[in-house]
């Protein structure tokens, strides 16, 4: 229409790599400042009692407590000595002059033996409640004194093994720092670390087994092992103590 | 770019659509900004030089100086209609040469002012409508993207059965940054629109303005009885 008027009009393909880096500088000063959320809120703090004891460990593993310093099994109970009483011979103690009671003596007999007789079964009854007693006493002392030797639960445990209770212990512990660090983005986080745990109760390695890859989650994990570390008694058994554990949005389990 | 990457798919859908339109939006406003700005400088200009140049055909040969203005297409349009009429005048073999107001030769140059005026709007105008769907349209893709965020954050609430704060939170978080980036890109865009509007219905006056002018001037030195 006009050739006259040449104007160099280019359109928007000088302003498009401009509004680019518009909108990065914009995203980077986002991001720099911490601008786009990130965090869940916190959680307020739930209490729970741990239902761990320590350091004793699982039945089945072995009890912590040395032979030396074992409670002495309870004192035997002597059954009480029966009582050997004969009854009581009437006849000798009677006067033996008078013939006027020794008419009724047949009928007297008959009731002296019916006596004799209850009395020699609750005797016998009696006797019968020791020995049971004793016996019983007997296999609680066997037991107290097998325990005492670090011989029960698995063959060969000393007692001293630090089992799955102290791993439930800590379990409880990274539980109460999670609670408190827990953030992330994907819908089903989950990630696996082996903790080994020195024998002053730190934690000497961290190694991640396995994860989804939220970074957001990793770094709540790490931050709740740090936390909860401050809390680590030292393991039972004196020495480290390694175990796995699994981290997912819905709280802290054992391998 | 983490928060991002946790978003689903059609969020993340919603969330490239919305930047592809801020990114366009932002093109267009930074371009508008430079061809106003240039158009009305140079408008200005060119109307100093127009009132001091008496001579027409000068000032048809210096119209690339302002080639951004405007009023310089008006006025090349209105020039070569001019000479077109003046030509048909000397190859008649009229008496006297120059333009008949009886023949409509007035109205030929108008026309072609008229004409020139509509392109050069069409021009001024171009990419605005852009800028007009982006602002009434982002903030409803955003609002879709966060109502599917949230029916999804409600999914995944209902599949693991806890509905405490921190798995809800995530979800509509993530869910309401689709709306909050709609309103990002629709806002600029809908205040450029409105800026970009009226300064190019000054421009439009201007050019109505220099019309007039030029038949004006047409009329008084070029016109015959």
């Amino acid at each position: 229409m006009n050739p006259s008027v040449k104007r160099n009009d280019k359109g928007l393909l000088p302003t498009l790599p401009v509004s680019l880096i518009f909108h990065l500088a914009i995203y980077g000063l986002f991001a720099w400042f911490h601008f786009f959320p990130s965090a869940p809120v916190t959680e307020a703090p739930v209490y729970y009692v741990d239902v761990v004891n320590l350091p004793v460990a699982s039945p089945q593993q072995g009890s912590p407590s040395a032979a030396g310093t074992a409670p002495s099994p309870p004192p035997a109970v002597k059954p009480p000595a029966p009582e050997m009483k004969l009854p009581a011979k009437e006849s000798g103690q009677k006067p033996a002059g008078k013939p006027a009671k020794a008419a009724t003596t047949p009928t007297r007999t008959a009731e002296e033996s019916s006596k004799e007789f209850e009395d020699r079964l609750a005797r016998l009854q009696q006797s019968s409640d020791a020995r049971h007693e004793a016996a019983a006493m007997d296999a609680i002392r066997k037991k107290a004194a097998v325990r005492g030797k670090g011989q029960a639960g698995i063959p060969g445990g000393t007692g001293h093994e630090s089992g799955s209770d102290y791993a439930s212990y800590i379990r409880s512990r990274l539980v109460d720092a999670f609670k408190t660090t827990i953030a992330y983005q994907d819908k089903t986080p989950r990630m696996t670390v082996i903790l080994t745990i020195d024998k002053n109760g730190r934690v000497l390695k961290r190694r991640t087994e396995s994860s989804t890859g939220d970074r957001l989650f990793e770094d709540a994990v790490n931050r709740a092992i740090v936390k909860a570390e401050r809390e680590f008694r030292p393991p039972p058994n004196g020495g480290s103590f390694e175990y796995g554990f699994i981290f997912t949005a819905q709280g802290v389990g054992k391998q | 770019m983490a928060f991002f990457a946790g978003t689903g798919l059609v969020v993340k859908l919603v969330l490239f659509i919305l930047l592809y339109f801020s990114v366009v939006s932002w093109a267009i406003i930074f371009y508008k900004l430079l061809q106003v700005y240039k158009a009305n400088n140079e408008s200005n200009r060119f109307m100093d030089f127009f009132w001091k140049t008496k001579k027409f055909e000068s000032i048809n040969s210096q119209l690339d100086r302002y080639a951004n203005s405007p009023l310089t297409v008006l006025f090349s349009e209105g020039y070569s209609e001019l000479k077109k009429l003046m030509e048909q005048g000397e190859t008649s073999h009229a008496p006297e040469s120059g333009v008949s107001t009886d023949l409509g030769g007035i109205d030929n140059i108008a026309r072609a002012l008229r004409r020139a005026t509509t392109s050069e709007i069409t021009r001024l105008e171009k990419y605005l409508t852009f800028l007009a769907t982006t602002g009434s349209t982002a903030p409803f893709i955003g609002l879709f993207g966060t109502v599917w965020g949230i029916m999804t954050a409600f999914k995944g609430i209902g599949e693991t059965g806890s509905a405490s704060l921190a798995v809800v939170a995530p979800g509509i978080a993530e869910a309401l940054i689709a709306t909050a980036i709609g309103l990002v890109a629709a806002i600029p865009a809908v205040m450029g629109y409105n800026h970009f509007q009226n300064k190019i219905k000054v421009l439009i006056g201007e050019m109505d303005n220099f019309s007039t002018e030029f038949l004006n001037i047409v009329q008084r030195t070029f016109a015959k009885k």
